[in-house]
């Protein structure tokens, strides 16, 4: 269901009674209301009937009738749905719509990676949570028209949405056909009840009823004859309705009818057509070549002014035309209805309707209905320009989730005949790659190379421009980094605007150019180009209105800004986040960098809770699709975030996968140092020294000299018992004659040095390495150094007054304490402990004394004492030790904000 | 079933006007009583499309049925 306004799914079919007409209403069907009522106890109730029945009447009516405590989801299928996509996010709108306030993100915007099965599960989802919370009430998903759901894969997506139904949740669902869906198991169950033709055809009784309401006066016999010449059929009748209806002899048109062997439906629609005015025929057979009509699209293909007074007259007078909004802008006839007339006009005005195509197809290209408009050029045989208004836009279709419709559009030129659009290969060559085939698409590019050459000047810019911009995607894919800068060059040239649309136009390729060209630039580690062309990148997307794309860039943006500046890369994970939610994409594929790279920045800093979080949603992002880039990534992240709780096994097992992985790249990349120096590190803590050994003698020049590689070895000596020697591989970082990655090396290496040197029992430089650690981590709260090195015995030692940093030291030992997972949750404290409490508090864990104590505060001996006895009580402790202990689980001892966690990812 | 063209006859219930007949182009029809017969050679996607068509326009299938061209083989379904 496409909003008519714009291409994108929005509101569904029926709105409020409010907001609708009143017209002539047709007679209320109590047996099959009756019926309708009945079958919905059950699970699944399905109406099929053939075109004109009055399904959709009935639905209607039927969804007026219930009260306020039975809610209804109200979904209309559009012809040919092909994008499954927009059914699907029509039906959760529905749902969520009905609990009238909406729980979590926001509705899904539609995009190019969209999975069936992700979203039945979410609308379950919500049905259940709606379900709970209308506990009382009842729930009906009512889907009119699901004949018209193309694909296999929609019906068994459906089946199992079916199936699964929450207990109180009923659906009904009218169709024209029989459809196979797997119902077996409901049927079987007496879940599923069905109205068929028969069921729905007017009774003799209903067709009095209805005439009479009408008022139209006929004689009984007359009545009998319409009624069995129709046989019920309710579209026959309310065609025949509609001509009787100020028919100077109703009875000879009766005999008229039924004297005819017509065909009823071409007969009645003749004749109700023959008995409109002028302005109105002429308005219904030019209209009917579109799929929906407004006013001013009708006024453009009939030439007159006043559409849209005859279109709400033709719905007030019930002659098969319904609004598709509650301001009733936009309408469309009854399929039947439009058919015929669609045959009437090529019968009688057949000169007419290539430019009545091409003057639809104009003002649909001018208001953004990019399919619709394909379709109207291909009907009217222009080719050429459909081929190229389909190429233009098709990435941008991609982008909207009308995949499947571009992909019929396609389908549609011919295939025969001399011209074979060459240009069309771009096209096929986005999908390709789109689905990885990578081969097929270098075909189609190949093909389409000679194009813009042909094309006309005004396209020429652009095409070259997408045919680069797609060679370059395909370069990054095969990892061919010449090849990826050969293809950027197009990218130094700015894009030829002549016209606000001709900047959209061909936009949205350059900003998946410039991400593809920043993707390949961050692994290579050439940051600053990278991260340039990324931010060009998310502003030109931001600017064109393109939200997936713009997550896409500010992801990939994460990651390349991470080895620059840990806080704006940060930033950045955090906003592709928030645009993705907004969207609905939490999880999506393209969001998978920003949340591998956030979840490392979180353990960096010491939060695991969260990071362990976000690491989980990565690996659902990733599902199985994890390249070697990404996947080195992830499992690094996850390394760091085993040794930062202590699980130096687990560890060790992250980083190795992580190191399997990244000998898949085709060169080193910014992270090798990190991948490889932990690796050995982690081996060389659990005792494995041979295993570290050898590892460190594969490595060659330069990355054995990298500052990375010497923390590893540092560590692997100090497992050896030679700290000297750990001292001697860390010199080179100090005097910053080793490389270093980032500070983190740096941090990490003074730490080190600080345990090498307190092996050596030289308390000294042990605590300058300390304070140098501090001074160099305070900036970017580089904490994971210090607990993955094991450093939170010293770090506890050291007494506070020698550092300049306590509030940060604090915080490293109490993560380390605090940071167990087996932490037993302990009962609050008895009462909150007041600020001044708070500060002498924070000085137990050290080993100064009172009167020191009351030296750092400048309050009395006496003053500490009474607070000291107020926090054992407080805390239920007997003595400093366990006083400290309590006061860790509680984390009270974080001078820093960020540390203070909610309590519900605690314990 | 063969994909190779065929004869159809298709007999639908009513007669066609003018304007329903110019749905089925490549089909002739003759009124026979109440009845109308359209004939014509149709492929496989060909006979669905017709199907298709008259499903859309509400008529009233009555009989379907087909004979293989003179000189092609015989297909047992």
């Amino acid at each position: 269901m496409v909003s008519p306004t714009t291409d994108k799914p929005g509101r569904t079919r029926f709105h409020e009674p409010a907001g609708r007409p009143v017209h002539l209403r047709l007679i209320d069907r109590d047996a099959l209301l009756a019926a309708l009522d009945r079958a919905s106890a059950g699970k699944v109730t399905i109406v099929a009937a053939p075109a004109g029945s009055g399904k959709s009447s009935l639905l209607r009516a039927w969804a007026e009738r219930q009260d306020r405590r039975h809610r209804l989801a109200l979904v209309n299928v559009q012809r040919d749905q092909q994008d499954a996509q927009q059914f699907w996010l029509a039906l959760l709108k529905a749902v969520r719509d009905l609990s009238g306030d909406p729980v979590g993100a926001q509705p899904p915007t539609a995009s190019p990676d969209f999975s069936g099965a992700v979203i039945v599960d979410r609308i379950l989802a919500e049905l259940a949570v709606s379900a709970g919370r209308l506990s009382a009430d009842r729930v009906s998903l009512v889907i009119d028209d699901v004949h018209e759901l193309a694909s296999p894969d929609t019906l068994a997506h459906l089946s199992r949405l079916l199936t699964n139904l929450p207990a109180n949740v009923h659906a009904l669902l009218a169709t024209r056909r029989d459809l196979p869906l797997r119902l077996h198991d409901l049927r079987l169950a007496g879940e599923l009840s069905e109205l068929r033709s028969a069921d729905l055809r007017f009774t003799g009784q209903e067709t009095a009823a209805l005439l009479k309401a009408a008022r139209i006066t006929l004689s009984d016999r007359a009545v009998a004859r319409l009624h069995e010449r129709t046989e019920g059929w309710a579209a026959g009748l309310r065609l025949a309705v509609l001509s009787l209806t100020g028919h100077p002899d109703p009875e000879q048109f009766v005999a008229e009818f039924t004297g005819s062997n017509r065909a009823v439906a071409e007969y009645l629609v003749a004749e109700m057509l023959g008995r409109q005015p002028g302005d109105v025929q002429n308005l219904l057979l030019r209209t009917s070549i579109l799929r929906r009509v407004n006013g001013e699209l009708a006024d453009l293909l009939t030439g007159r002014p006043g559409s849209e007074r005859i279109l709400l007259g033709l719905e007030d007078a019930n002659a098969f035309t319904v609004s598709l909004d509650p301001q009733r802008t936009w309408f469309r006839y009854h399929h039947l209805f439009a058919d015929l007339l669609r045959l009437e006009l090529r019968r009688i005005l057949p000169d007419e309707v290539r430019d009545l195509h091409r003057t639809a197809a104009a003002w649909l290209t001018d208001h953004a209905h990019t399919v619709e408009a394909v379709r109207h050029l291909q009907a009217a045989g222009d080719w050429p320009e459909a081929a190229a208004l389909l190429v233009d836009h098709s990435f941008g279709m991609m982008l909207d989730g009308q995949e499947e419709s571009m992909h019929a559009l396609l389908e549609a030129f011919p295939r025969r005949g001399g011209t074979n659009f060459p240009e069309l290969s771009v096209v096929r060559a986005m999908v390709d790659l789109v689905h990885g085939r990578l081969d097929e698409a270098a075909a189609h590019l190949a093909v389409a190379g000679g194009c813009p050459a042909a094309a006309p000047e005004a396209r020429r810019h652009r095409l070259r421009a997408a045919i680069a911009s797609l060679n370059l995607s395909l370069a990054r894919r095969r990892g061919s980094l010449a090849d990826v800068m050969r293809h950027a060059a197009f990218l130094e040239s700015p894009p030829s605007a002549r016209s606000d649309e001709e900047i959209t136009l061909g936009s949205d390729l350059r900003v998946l150019a410039l991400m593809n060209l920043g993707i390949v630039e961050a692994w290579a580690s050439g940051h600053s180009d990278a991260e340039r062309h990324l931010r060009e990148g998310a502003e030109l997307a931001r600017r064109i209105g393109r939200p997936y794309l713009e997550v896409a860039c500010l992801a990939q943006l994460g990651f390349a800004s991470t080895l620059s500046d840990f806080t704006y890369a940060r930033a950045r994970c955090e906003e592709a986040i928030a645009l993705a939610e907004l969207h609905g994409w939490g999880t999506a594929f393209i969001l998978a960098p920003a949340l591998v790279n956030l979840g490392a920045k979180l353990v960096w800093a010491g939060e695991f809770d969260h990071a362990e979080r976000t690491l989980q949603r990565a690996d659902v992002a990733l599902q199985a699709d994890c390249g070697p880039g990404i996947g080195t990534l992830l499992h690094l992240a996850k390394g760091m975030l085993r040794a930062g709780r202590g699980r130096q096994h687990e560890a060790a097992e992250e980083f190795a996968t992580a190191h399997a992985l990244q000998s898949q790249l085709s060169g080193p990349h910014a992270l090798t140092g990190y991948v490889t120096g932990w690796l050995l590190a982690a081996r060389a803590r659990l005792g494995s020294l041979a295993d570290a050994r050898s590892l460190l003698e594969t490595l060659g020049s330069p990355l054995v000299d990298s500052g990375e590689i010497r923390n590893g070895r540092a560590v692997l000596c100090l497992a050896e018992g030679d700290p000297a020697e750990a001292l001697a591989a860390l010199a080179p970082i100090f005097d910053a004659s080793a490389p270093a990655a980032h500070t983190c090396t740096v941090v990490e290496a003074h730490v080190l040095a600080a345990l090498a040197h307190d092996a050596l029992g030289d308390e000294r430089r042990m605590q300058d390495a300390i304070e140098r650690a501090l001074e160099l981590a305070e900036p970017e709260r580089l904490v994971l150094p210090f607990v993955m090195a094991g450093a939170g015995d010293l770090l506890e030692a050291m007494p506070r007054h020698r550092t300049s940093h306590a509030a940060l030291l604090t915080d490293i030992v109490e993560l380390v304490h605090g940071s167990s997972p087996a932490t037993i949750v302990q009962p609050p404290p008895t009462a909150a402990l007041s600020a001044s409490e708070l500060r002498v508090l924070r000085y137990l864990p050290s080993n100064l004394s009172r009167p020191q104590i009351a030296d750092e505060l400048s309050v009395s001996v006496n003053t500490v004492n009474t607070h000291v006895r107020s926090i054992y009580a407080k805390l239920q402790a007997a003595d400093r030790s366990s006083a400290v202990r309590r006061a860790r689980q509680l984390r009270l001892l974080a001078g820093n904000a960020s540390l203070q966690a909610p309590l519900t990812g605690f314990g | 079933m063969s994909a190779e063209p065929a004869l159809y006859t298709i007999r639908i219930d009513g007669h066609l006007g003018a304007t329903a007949l110019s749905a089925f182009p490549f089909l002739s029809a003759e009124q026979q009583a109440a009845q109308t017969v359209l004939v014509g050679y149709l492929d496989r996607s060909a006979l669905y499309g017709v199907l298709a068509q008259m499903e859309m326009l509400g008529l009233e299938l009555v009989e379907l049925s087909r004979s293989d061209r003179p000189g092609s083989r015989t297909h047992r379904t």
